[in-house]
């Protein structure tokens, strides 16, 4: 149970980052809500909107730095511990 | 190691008061981190465009606080207060502060919620609710009110799932989440119902009375202004988006917004592995949670989700559209926001399951587990880091607008804002979809559609505006339409060069009509024949003095038409009024103030809730006054 739960975080993670990479890069298609009849192309999210990819990349770091700070500090953890 | 990590330690008095000041102001300062991370370009001068998101210049007092439509009142109570900030600051400064604000506050709040656990999952928590997907995705489509009520929730919960224990508390924290607006109302509901369910009644005659009266700010416009909306738009547009089985669990890491593009986060496979894994922590750490709300959240926590699920499932989701069909049950229409009761509880949950699960892991992997939630909620955030995934890009509004707004202010009356549609794509916004800003821009009486173009709703009014429905057969013959308009009051016709404008060329042809500005962004017109603000019956233009939007002075006189809406509720003295059937407001003969009698009731209740907070501020600080200072003790 307690492996599966692990997993589950551990792949969604890397499933997200994989899937944010991808998403950043492109721009949504846009449907309904408005006026979708008569006009030409449509998108919700600008192209110019590069801010986006800018801010997943840096949540990613974030995550990345987290998980790589904690994982030294358990490393070092079992390291120091006298005996 | 992290000071904050670690208790306190034996060093005397003046560090523990420094640590205690670091330990209260560290959810503050990591909030507000969150806050400038999730704005990012947005905190650059310039307004806020993107779907519901419309931070103009400067937003009007929302007709609402008077209980006026023709808009549905749901920018109350909080829209007031935004507004007054607007017309100190700036509209775009002042919807920045409040989206900002409300983040940190939701941060902070989901952080307290665990007073007893270690940093990681004080992090976690605050990550998992405030940096949600489900909260950015408000932030993103501009759902103040949601985001504030998200924002109050956490702090409401403890006290309102207990509402018996003090009452001048469940009080307060009813009139916080009450002044949200219909959606913070809401959350309370079901904290209240799942508390004194738990509390098997106790006290719940008082409880039910604060609970309503601190309601009432919101409530009453609500009743006065649904009842005059026309058809609404078919409710499974609004539905939760949960395809069945991925859908679901996607909805657990926050997603499901009904416009499945303006979902920022919590996409694909990777969501729905995520959003179980959260379930499963939260499962794991609910029996860890303070005893004193744990049982009763997650009851509320379970109302939240069903709710939620209720409007996208097979099975139920017809029957939950034909419920939010009706007039009332429209408050339920896009359920999704009823996740935050879920959020509330999952986030503190989940935090402390992964610090349960550490606990029985090796020391090495203990930190790592440790911090999971909160890497996870790092990983759901980062789509709406710097931004909310590209909503959040300030625009400038072309000079134009202002020469129209300018010439508007100086011969007042309704503005038509063409192109006739609720939602359109602006150029100047880089090409966001939009919810119409000339209403919002201009002030004042502006007719513009309220039909979101749903192509099995073609005849939807989410207004209660009656002249609405005359306006799309004018559009077919703009050449000749200036005595339509006339005799529906509008006085200014505002085209926008914005997507299908040239479609509107022909009112250029009209005689009727004098364009008065052309300029790239716009053009404005003025409808030679405008008969008003108030004609009577013998053509006479009858003076009028606006004390406030309810109440003004009217000359007495015989029958006579006021171009504005004809809403149920006006009076000519104590004389009912009547509609024409353009959808003007029809005076009778008499004299006396014309005057908007729901308003009365509405400011009623705003200062009866007043009152009663300052009551309830000032009956606190007694008690803690009469607490530091005892009575001295009998001889």
């Amino acid at each position: 149970m307690r492996v599966c739960i692990v997993g589950a975080l551990t792949v969604g993670i890397a499933l997200t980052v994989v899937a944010g990479a991808s998403y950043a890069a492109h721009v949504t298609g846009q449907v309904g809500y408005g006026a979708p009849q008569v006009l030409g192309e449509q998108f919700i999210k600008p192209q110019s909107a590069s801010s986006s990819s800018w801010g997943l990349w840096l949540g990613l770091l974030v995550a990345l730095a987290i998980l790589a700070s904690t994982a030294f500090f358990g490393w070092r953890r079992t390291h120091t511990q006298p005996g | 190691m992290c000071p904050l990590l670690d208790g306190l330690p034996d060093a005397g008095f003046s560090r523990r008061m420094e640590q205690s000041a670091r330990q209260r102001a560290a959810p503050w300062v990591a909030g507000v981190v969150l806050a400038l991370l999730v704005l990012g370009p947005g905190l650059a001068p310039g307004s806020l465009l993107n779907l519901d998101l419309v931070f103009t210049p400067t937003i009007p007092v929302p007709r609402g606080v008077w209980a006026l439509g023709p808009e549905l009142s749901r920018r109350v109570p909080l829209g007031v207060a935004l507004a007054w900030a607007s017309s100190l600051f700036s509209g775009p400064f002042a919807g920045k502060l409040l989206l900002g604000g409300a983040l940190t506050i939701a941060f902070a709040g989901a952080w307290r919620l665990l007073p007893d656990a270690n940093l990681p999952a004080r992090l976690g928590a605050g990550l998992l609710y405030a940096g949600s997907p489900f909260t950015l995705t408000r932030v993103a489509v501009g759902h103040w009110s949601v985001l504030a009520a998200v924002a109050v929730l956490p702090w409401a919960l403890p006290v309102l799932l207990r509402p018996g224990d003090a009452i001048r508390r469940t009080w307060l924290w009813s009139v916080a989440l009450g002044a949200t607006g219909v959606t913070g109302g809401l959350f309370g509901l079901v904290l209240i119902a799942c508390g004194l369910v738990a509390d098997r009644g106790r006290r719940s005659a008082a409880v039910v009375a604060v609970f309503l009266v601190a309601q009432l700010p919101w409530l009453i416009p609500g009743i006065f202004t649904v009842g005059s909306a026309g058809p609404l738009s078919n409710p499974r547009h609004y539905a939760t988006d949960v395809p069945v089985p991925l859908g679901i669990l996607r909805l657990f890491a926050g997603g499901g917004f009904w416009r499945a593009p303006s979902q920022v986060g919590a996409t694909g496979a990777g969501g729905a592995l995520l959003g179980a894994a959260l379930l499963a922590l939260a499962l794991l750490g609910a029996r860890h949670l303070p005893p004193q709300w744990r049982a009763r959240a997650a009851g509320a926590a379970v109302v939240g989700v069903v709710l939620a699920l209720a409007s996208g499932l097979p099975g139920v989701r017809s029957l939950f559209a034909d419920l939010t069909s009706t007039t009332f049950g429209g408050a339920l229409r896009d359920s999704q926001r009823l996740f935050g009761l879920f959020l509330v509880w999952m986030a503190p949950a989940a935090a402390v399951g992964a610090t349960r699960l550490a606990s029985q892991a090796g020391p090495a992997l203990q930190p790592t587990i440790e911090v999971l939630p909160a890497v996870a909620g790092v990983v759901l955030a980062a789509p709406g880091l710097l931004g909310a995934g590209g909503a959040l890009e300030p625009a400038t509004f072309p000079s134009g607008w202002a020469q129209a707004r300018t010439q508007v202010a100086r011969a007042q009356g309704p503005v038509l804002a063409l192109p006739w549609h609720e939602y359109l794509n602006l150029d100047f916004a880089d090409h966001r979809r939009v919810l119409n800003p000339v209403p919002d821009y201009f002030g004042g009486d502006v007719l513009a559609s309220s039909n979101p173009e749903f192509a099995d709703s073609p005849g939807a009014r989410e207004q209660g505006d009656p002249r609405e429905k005359h306006v799309p057969p004018l559009l077919d013959h703009l050449d000749r339409a200036s005595d339509s308009f006339s005799a529906l009051g509008v006085r200014w016709v505002v085209v926008l060069h914005e997507v299908d404008w040239r479609d509107y060329a022909a009112i250029n042809q009209d005689p009727g009509m004098e364009r008065t500005l052309a300029t790239p962004a716009l053009d404005l017109y003025r409808v030679r024949g405008w008969n008003g603000p108030v004609v009577d019956d013998h053509g006479r233009h009858l003076r009028v003095d606006t004390i406030v939007q309810p109440w003004s002075n009217v000359s007495p006189s015989g029958s006579a038409t006021w171009t504005r809406p004809g809403l149920s509720g006006w009076l000519r003295g104590t004389s009912s009024t009547r509609s024409t059937a353009s959808g003007l407001l029809r005076l009778p003969a008499g004299r006396g103030p014309v005057w908007y009698w729901p308003g009365t009731l509405a400011i009623g209740a705003d200062v009866v809730v007043l009152g009663g907070v300052a009551w309830a501020v000032l009956l606190g600080r007694r008690r803690e006054t009469a607490e530091v200072d005892p009575p001295p003790l009998p001889d």
